[in-house]
């Protein structure tokens, strides 16, 4: 048998197990998120793990704002650094929500772990010095997802 | 057999410590005053023995666009390239870091195996001292000051100041025309909590920045323990 017919043996009774499973066992499942193991004694000062969070907290969603809108925390104030927001809509509406919520301690998501954003929009949030405690979650709304999930 | 371990585990931790070298982390970026965006160069080296493929470069923001110079994502050892960075200045002010993650082929989502970090600083032409003004609830409703300086190649006029709260009153002081302004903020009480954004419009041709915008709050009293 040459190569070619090898490989198409291969690939074909591969396609057909695959086939098999999706029809046995449906839809995979989304993915689980891969979110780094959130060490209190290695985080960064600013940053605070999903299991430290609690109830009474504000959260800021520094993710685009079609992602906000889909599944974004209840009770969340949009804040993201698109070009095409007004920043001083989101610097405004964070304001009065920090104000009217008189909630202590203010935590900011982006994405993932790796986004930079929620580190940007927690510095400007502390340089309106409104008062409360700001923080970044650490793992980003991958996190979120696995600690509601598990 | 020892011998032969200890090369193994030499090569596999020099393959592991390989990887893409870029020139520079970190890169700082003077942005023009007028710019609407500002691009800059990450050049890199595959310095390990293998070739290497990147599989996504992001900067997890819509204000920064990540390119690989040319599409090209597979890199032979010694082989060089380049990651073009794009940032949307929008209505930034100040010094701006944005990280930007390279995964290559292999990696895991949570740990790329780069990042290098794009510093823009764009110039602050109007500052606002402070950003909020705070009163307690129960305080004397005094008069505070809000400043307002400009740094600018030519003068910048207040046009107006406004209150989007009717319990503060706001009243323009010029300090000197066109590069200094107070605006006195006076709460007409103050036993109940109250939130004020303080508009400050401007005659700045640069109309992204012409309007700025700072606070003023009575807060609830915290009585200390």
């Amino acid at each position: 048998m040459n190569a070619l017919a090898q490989f198409t043996a291969v690939a074909g009774l591969s396609l057909a197990a695959a086939g098999a499973t999706w029809l046995a066992k449906g839809r995979p499942a989304f993915p689980e998120p891969k979110v780094a193991v959130c060490d209190k004694a290695l985080i960064k000062d600013d940053e605070i793990c999903p299991a430290d969070v609690p109830e009474d907290v504000l959260w800021i969603d520094a993710r685009p704002r079609p992602e906000w809108m889909e599944n974004g925390l209840e009770g969340s104030v949009l804040w993201n650094l698109d070009p095409k927001e007004d920043a001083r809509v989101f610097e405004a509406q964070a304001a009065t929500r920090i104000f009217e919520s008189g909630a202590s301690l203010v935590v900011v998501y982006c994405g993932t772990e790796a986004c930079g954003t929620s580190r940007i929009i927690a510095d400007r949030i502390k340089s309106l010095n409104l008062g409360p405690t700001v923080k970044i979650l650490f793992g980003g709304w991958d996190a979120l997802r696995l600690r509601d999930s598990s | 057999m020892k011998l032969f371990l200890s090369a193994w585990i030499a090569l596999a931790t020099t393959l592991a410590a390989a990887g893409l070298k870029f020139e520079e982390s970190l890169i700082e970026v003077p942005a023009p005053i007028d710019a609407e965006t500002v691009t800059r160069d990450f050049k890199f080296t595959n310095t390990g023995d293998t070739t290497l493929v990147i599989r996504e470069a992001d900067a997890g923001c819509s204000c920064l666009a990540v390119q690989v110079a040319g599409g090209k994502l597979s890199y032979a050892p010694g082989e060089i390239g380049t990651l073009r960075a794009k940032f949307e200045l929008g209505s930034f002010q100040g010094t701006v870091d944005k990280p930007i993650n390279i995964w290559l082929q292999g990696d895991p989502d949570e740990k790329p195996s780069n990042t290098v970090t794009m510093r823009v600083h764009i110039p602050q032409i109007i500052s606002l001292e402070p950003r909020t003004l705070k009163w307690e609830t129960g305080s004397e409703p005094v008069m505070q000051v809000l400043e307002i300086g400009m740094d600018y190649e030519k003068p910048v006029h207040v046009k107006s100041v406004a209150s989007s709260n009717p319990d503060f009153e706001v009243k323009l002081v010029t300090v000197e025309e066109g590069k200094k302004y107070h605006v006195e903020v006076t709460p007409k009480r103050t036993y109940t909590p109250g939130l004020s954004i303080i508009r400050i419009e401007t005659d700045l041709e640069i109309k992204k920045h012409s309007i700025q915008q700072s606070f003023a709050a009575i807060s609830p009293r915290i009585d200390k323990k």
